[in-house]
């Protein structure tokens, strides 16, 4: 098994990046308003959203990476998705990507969810799930153009409880 | 920017009914982007919920993060 050593958050960054993300003005995501779960955890529908940038091959178009300020586009990715059809295009050169190079599914956990699913964890796996490219200061555009179909996205498909993993 | 990536769409989800909980890589940007709901991880960048294929643990990982709700 292999071992996640050497734990790196910002200490081995650039100081420009160290200095950017200083000084970044970062958004308040505190949302103005929220709902409590009304059903238990093992009655709800649930959804991913990953920023590893992945696509599924054959599918989908890769993350455009000479988009200034970054792509602001999604990707949705079946729960059926076999894990050697999903590529990773996530343009940071701040992490080790090796590790979603090799299980994609670390950090778009759909087979993790299938398998709370049969343990009667949660109630349902959603069967749409969310990728983005994690490298985007694009706000209004994600904002704008991405967003709020993603939101149509899951409540088409009636989910209750969403994930998120940025990598 | 991952971070603040999702805590966009975790925001605006969160304000249209959906329940949301976030991984947390880099607390100290989540805790500048006022995540509403997140758990924090104790692992790299590029290894959100750990190492790529121990499997069990990652599983233990979504857990916690849902038993935030």
């Amino acid at each position: 098994m292999s071992k996640v050593e050497n734990i790196k958050k910002l200490s081995h960054l650039s100081f420009a990046v160290k200095k950017f993300l200083k000084y970044y003005p970062w958004n308040d995501c505190n949302p103005s308003q929220s709902k409590k779960l009304d059903k238990k955890i093992s009655d709800c529908k649930v959804a991913i959203v990953s920023s590893a940038g992945l696509v599924v091959d054959d599918e989908h178009e890769p993350f455009n990476h000479n988009i200034k300020f970054g792509d602001w586009s999604y990707r949705v990715i079946s729960k059926d998705v076999d894990s050697s059809k999903l590529k990773e295009y996530h343009t940071s050169n701040s992490f080790d990507h090796s590790g979603i190079k090799k299980n994609p599914f670390s950090a778009l956990p759909i087979t993790h969810l299938k398998e709370l699913e049969k343990q009667g964890y949660i109630g349902s796996v959603s069967d749409r799930h969310i990728s983005l490219m994690g490298s985007n200061i694009n706000k209004k555009k994600l904002l704008k153009h991405s967003v709020p179909k993603i939101i149509d996205i899951f409540k088409n498909d009636n989910v209750d409880i969403v994930i998120f993993v940025p990598v | 920017m991952c971070h603040q990536t999702v805590g966009l769409v975790q925001k605006i989800c969160e304000e249209n009914n959906l329940i949301c909980s976030t991984i947390s890589i880099i607390d100290e940007i989540t805790k500048k982007l006022k995540i509403k709901r997140y758990l924090s991880v104790p692992y790299e960048l590029g290894f959100p919920l750990g190492k790529y294929d121990d499997f069990n643990g990652q599983i233990n990982n979504i857990k916690k993060l849902l038993s935030l709700i």
